[in-house]
């Protein structure tokens, strides 16, 4: 098993005619991934990559049966993106767009939070990979392994850098989220956790945290109280000035060092959580711990 | 995006809040030109960014158009906490009976709109939240639901507020400074001090407004303000170039050329790890081309503070190969003084490194791991950065 995606996953491509759009579904397919149909109002009845193109998300779920969605659109539509595969009835969207308005997603945020089984992934996303059996992002592929570890990140460079040093040492992944650098993040590190705690075949869990919020202090109030399962944590941002926006628009900590990532670290040692001081050092700690 | 104070008045005068008269001046002829049209005594605001303004001494008071002309002119010279100051807002002395503190901002933790008043106002609000947290009513708001009359009721209730003219004053600038946060895609609309005159009514003393940059796109209008604002001519090219440039540390010594805010964030904890500082760094973002990599690195070598650069890349969408040329181009057409320090990985890895072993080029290393890396840029900065 793994979460959100796997071999049976009917994918849609919104954007899929733009340039990061085309290029991410050849590379999606190239994977083996069930890309089933592209969306971009205007060039319904073309194709790309031999993946037939629909005007609207409803059209492209009628004729397909697309049950989730990778959004390649500007950041300007994305909300009307979100929204659309949601009313078309898609219960996995995962969002790429970096720039997306705070408010937009505090109204997502809202929409779905009664929904129990619609699970919104990014935006500021690289995506979400089940190694050997899907990819819906833009990931380098090539480093992922299959295997027992479930890893979910706010950042996609730390991300490559610790799957990469698990890989190295063989130790494979069931699935990688990108839950993205942004304020409010359509699925938090919280949300993310009960899925990979169901998931047999997920025997730890890897945590890529950094500096801005509270995302990291309430996952640890969950997995204190809740998982069984051991888990991997690395912060990143200890470093880093107080005030300053570090490029993501949710990694900033506030003159008071509220977000800091020793507070994140606390929090996490307090539940249970291994720390790790580097990507590299998640490797060794799984390979200690599985 | 932080707006300057007379910025933010502007749009809080639109929304019906209340302001001070005041006239905004450039330059000491524009001062000269008001002297005699403002009345006195006023205030004279230093127009900046930083916190902590007043402290800083950029509040002043002048009872004459002598007085006024001499703190003026010495402030529009000033430069306070590391900002320049461009502008001053003169402005009539409000005479107020209490100072108080109303602002709205997104509660993140829990994904709500927040209302925050309270009538210790005019001083450090987060002193304040430190030491008294029961001096500041806080109220939720649903965003679905809209702000209602009872979220006003419960937060001048649990403000402490009687007198009903008072009241009636703030509730209405709460309501109206909602409304302005909410339609202006802010991340902060704050007053303080919010003052309290003698028939009860409310003043915006002071206007802080801070917009959520990536809804600039649907408020036009603002954008007119961002020439205004304050920008590091680096940060200016960076930004017109379509990268990020970030002043990490201004007692740093090491640049970072990265892709991706969070390996940028690493590698600065990488360098302290190893005993040095960061003192910006430049993301390249997505996909760069040779051509670009090499304009990413010119425009962070102009810091005069790089002592020596690292360049750490980590390939997804980015080509390892491209990253390594534009290394090559960027070192070749400038004679750099400083070393610089590459550490590849991820997509094209080895044709990259393959280029810039081929190159051989004297200040140019490679190194493996992140570790490795930050430990090299350091040592090759004491044996021959620029200023060693």
């Amino acid at each position: 098993m793994s979460i959100l995606i796997d071999e049976n996953t009917r994918l849609l491509v919104q954007g899929i005619t733009g340039r990061e759009g085309h290029f991410h579904t050849a590379r999606m397919l190239e994977y083996g991934t069930n890309v089933v149909a592209g969306v971009t109002p205007g060039k319904g009845g073309t194709s790309v990559e031999g993946v037939p193109v629909f005007d609207t998300v409803a059209e492209a779920v009628a004729a397909r049966q697309a049950n989730a969605a990778v959004l390649f659109v500007p950041p300007q539509v994305t909300l009307d993106a979100i929204f659309e595969s949601l009313a078309a009835g898609i219960k996995t969207v995962i969002t790429i767009a970096e720039g997306v308005p705070v408010k937009d997603m505090l109204q997502v945020y809202h929409y779905t939070k009664h929904l129990p089984d619609v699970r919104v992934i990014g935006p500021n996303s690289f995506g979400v990979i089940s190694p050997g059996k899907a990819k819906a992002g833009f990931m380098a592929h090539e480093i992922y392994l299959p295997g027992p570890v479930g890893l979910m990140s706010r950042s996609a460079t730390n991300s490559y850098e610790t799957v990469l040093a698990m890989t190295q040492r063989g130790i494979g992944q069931s699935t990688c989220i990108g839950v993205g650098g942004d304020v409010i993040p359509g699925s938090a590190f919280r949300d993310l956790l009960p899925l990979f705690a169901a998931d047999p075949e997920t025997k730890a869990v890897v945590l890529i945290g950094e500096i801005g919020g509270a995302d990291e202090e309430e996952a640890a109030d969950y997995i204190k109280a809740h998982m069984t399962k051991p888990v991997v944590a690395y912060i990143a941002g200890r470093n880093a000035p107080p005030g300053k926006k570090m490029g993501h628009a949710g990694a900033i900590v506030g003159a008071s060092g509220v977000g800091s990532a020793q507070s994140k670290i606390a929090a996490l040692t307090a539940a249970g959580a291994h720390i790790a001081d580097s990507p590299g050092q998640v490797a060794e700690i799984l390979a200690k711990i599985l | 995006m932080k707006l300057y104070e007379y910025q933010a008045k502007e749009l809080f005068r639109g929304y019906g809040i209340p302001t001070p008269h005041g006239h905004v001046v450039k330059s000491p002829m524009e001062l000269k030109a008001v002297l005699s049209r403002v009345s006195y005594p006023v205030v004279v605001k230093a127009q900046v960014l930083v916190g902590g303004r007043g402290k800083a001494g950029g509040v002043r008071f002048a009872d004459t158009p002598e007085e006024l002309e001499k703190s003026g002119t010495a402030l529009l010279r000033a430069t306070l906490k590391d900002e320049k100051v461009t502008a001053l807002l003169l402005e009539e002395k409000v005479p107020a009976t209490e100072e108080y503190y109303l602002a709205v901002t997104l509660d993140r933790a829990r994904r709500l709109p927040l209302i925050m008043f309270s009538r210790s106002g005019g001083m450090d609000i987060e002193a304040v939240a430190r030491e008294h947290p029961g001096a500041i009513a806080r109220v939720h708001v649903d965003p679905q639901m809209g702000l209602r009359g009872f979220h006003l009721e419960q937060l001048t209730k649990a403000g402490g507020l009687a007198d009903p003219a008072v009241k009636k004053g703030v509730q209405r600038a709460a309501r109206a400074l909602y409304r302005l946060w909410d339609e202006s895609d802010a991340a902060l609309a704050e007053i303080n001090p919010l003052m309290v005159l003698a028939d009860g009514s409310v003043v915006a003393a002071d206007a802080k407004l801070e917009v959520d940059d990536s809804a600039l796109f649907r408020h036009p209008e603002l954008g007119a303000f961002r020439a205004e604002l304050p920008e590091s001519e680096l940060e200016r090219e960076a930004r017109a170039t379509g990268f990020l440039y970030i002043d990490v540390d201004p007692a740093g010594s090491v640049g970072v050329v990265s892709n991706g805010s969070g390996m940028i964030m690493s590698c600065i904890d990488w360098i302290a790890r190893h005993g040095g500082r960061v003192t910006c760094a430049l993301d390249l973002g997505g996909g760069a081309t040779a051509d670009r990599v090499a304009q990413g690195i010119d425009i962070l070598l102009k810091n005069p503070r790089v002592k020596s650069l690292l360049i750490s890349i980590f390939g997804g969408i980015t080509r390892c190969d491209e990253i390594a040329g534009g290394v090559l181009k960027a070192v070749k057409e400038h004679a750099y003084p400083v070393p610089i320090v590459t550490r590849l990985e991820g997509t094209n890895k080895e044709k990259g490194l393959a280029l810039l072993k081929e190159a051989r080029l004297a200040g140019v290393t490679v190194a493996g791991t992140l570790s490795e890396a930050a430990d090299r840029v350091l040592t090759a900065q004491k044996l021959g950065g620029r200023g060693a």
